[in-house]
């Protein structure tokens, strides 16, 4: 016998992560729920989240909520909200209840309960999510792609320095999806913008055949954490076996993404399988950008419930005046690939 | 010299890859192949994709090597947009010693990533140099006008 496809709605915590992680006891009679936090889930405490799901029976949704607040990041309400998706294009029958905790408006105005096939105790006026969030969105093909990023970012009514990072990781993560993950249900991405921290936070999920899916047609990996890895690596496309990728593949969209959390001083996170690798905030304020991943300031989480897809997730701090295409630049310094004899032809390059 | 622009086939925003790779087989390899040079114009273009560039100029850049730069010419780009392009020329052209890899050669330095035997330096931000509103720098000017 299989468990339910169980998702906790619930801010969970690592207490590896969080040493003021306290298991709240009266949480024991929710099934699936382990870990309590006041703060709500972030990149921070992800793997507490994901560890308090179950993903063992796609046709079934067990839905369990905290019944006073509930505040998720946006990887995990478009994890959510795909891996719902999902149940919903198996057929399957959704359980559990919707709990009016002060934060549901937020729910529902993201789109969350548009794929959770369970009744929502209130009703909600809807009205334009300027300024704060974009709600989630499935994306299919490249045209609702470029709808979206034309559409949706716009709503938030922000700076080239806020608009640019989440169109920029928005497109490279969905055409990853789209080029390569099989998802059958596409990808499921929403971004929030927090104006006082002056903080983007960003998620992409999908459930198609996972990292090392991709990663194993054409390298030998014998794990989630070695194809994640090899994933992470500047110029290793799952495209071919090659070093430096295809002339349409380069094996860099990753690469970039994490490095854009890296140079704000933030978070990335990349779960696939059952493994996810975070990417920790600097110590003592200095950043390095590491094309081999495993040198980062990092987390492995392995043992974690199989989710079939990717999911990915950032944070990223935007600073009045920083233009996304400086940040953009500084990557190239990190760029490197694994060559004999390595010389700078940048000089060569025309431009007028 | 013939002239491609990149704004009126993806708009202001580059990051369809499908489209840069069209424009390069339509159009930037007919033109260096009849004319020995073209202009890829990027005039009000103001964010592009990594994927774009790569999937715009990698594959003639890899084919025609270091040459092939001296009959190229990217015509109005921000600074954003130069950095992705310096990126992708750099890497394509280290690329083609890559290649000068053997299969095992090859299966070894993934096998020293997978390790983290292998490092190809990592990259200090501190080391990078430092501009007007860099937000790694708790001394740049756009934070001390927020403090006045």
């Amino acid at each position: 016998m299989t468990n339910p496809w169980r998702l906790g709605l619930l801010a969970a915590i690592d207490p590896i992560a969080d040493p003021r992680a306290k298991v709240a006891d009266w949480l024991a009679g929710h099934d699936g729920v382990k870990f309590y936090t006041p703060n709500g889930t972030t990149l921070q405490n992800f793997t507490g989240f994901l560890k308090g799901n179950d993903t063992q029976d796609p046709t079934t949704f067990e839905l369990s909520m905290h019944d006073r607040w509930v505040h998720l990041h946006p990887a995990a309400i478009a994890l959510t909200a795909c891996a719902a998706a999902l149940v919903n294009s198996k057929g399957g029958t959704f359980t559990g209840e919707v709990i009016g905790v002060p934060s549901l408006n937020y729910l529902i105005r993201t789109g969350l309960f548009k794929y959770i096939n369970l009744p929502v105790p209130v009703e909600i006026q809807e009205h334009e999510e300027a300024g704060r969030f974009i709600p989630i969105t499935q994306i299919r093909n490249n045209e609702a792609l470029k709808d979206a990023i034309a559409n949706l970012v716009p709503l938030l009514h922000a700076p080239p320095e806020v608009a640019d990072p989440i169109k920029y990781v928005f497109s490279e993560m969905v055409r990853n999806v789209l080029e390569h993950s099989s998802s059958p249900v596409g990808a499921f991405v929403t971004a929030q913008y927090y104006q006082e921290s002056k903080r983007i936070a960003i998620g992409i999920a999908d459930a198609g055949i996972g990292v090392f899916g991709h990663m194993s047609r054409h390298h030998t990996v014998k794990t989630d954490v070695e194809a994640i890895t090899l994933a992470l690596q500047p110029g290793i496309s799952g495209t071919t076996p090659r070093i430096g990728g295809t002339s349409f593949n380069a094996g860099a969209g990753l690469f970039f993404t994490k490095s854009i959390a890296a140079f704000s001083q933030n978070m990335f996170l990349l779960y696939s399988g059952s493994a996810a690798y975070r990417l920790m905030r600097g110590k003592g304020g200095q950043a390095s950008l590491n094309p081999n991943p495993l040198n980062d300031h990092h987390k492995f989480a392995t043992g974690l419930p199989h989710w079939p897809g990717t999911l990915v997730g950032i944070d990223i701090n935007v600073q009045q005046g920083a233009a996304f295409a400086d940040l953009l630049d500084q990557i190239r310094h990190a760029y490197r690939l694994d060559v004999k004899n390595r010389r700078d032809y940048t000089a060569k390059i025309r431009f007028s | 010299m013939p002239t491609i622009e990149i704004y009126p086939e993806v708009g202001a925003f580059a990051e369809d890859k499908d489209a840069a790779a069209h424009i390069r087989q339509f159009a930037i390899e007919p033109a260096l192949e009849h004319s020995g040079v073209v202009q890829i114009d990027f005039s009000d273009v103001t964010l592009v994709t990594q994927s774009f560039v790569h999937a715009l100029i990698s594959g003639v850049i890899r084919v025609g090597g270091e040459e092939i730069l001296d009959r190229i010419d990217f015509k109005g780009c921000v600074p954003g947009v130069r950095g992705i392009i310096e990126t992708v020329v750099q890497y394509s052209l280290d690329t083609g010693m890559v290649e000068d890899f053997t299969e095992q050669e090859t299966q070894e330095r993934l096998d020293q990533i997978l390790t983290g035997a292998f490092q190809s330096g990592p990259t200090s931000l501190a080391d990078i140099p430092k501009k007007d509103g860099d937000p790694r720098s708790p001394k740049s000017k756009t934070l001390k006008k927020k403090k006045s």
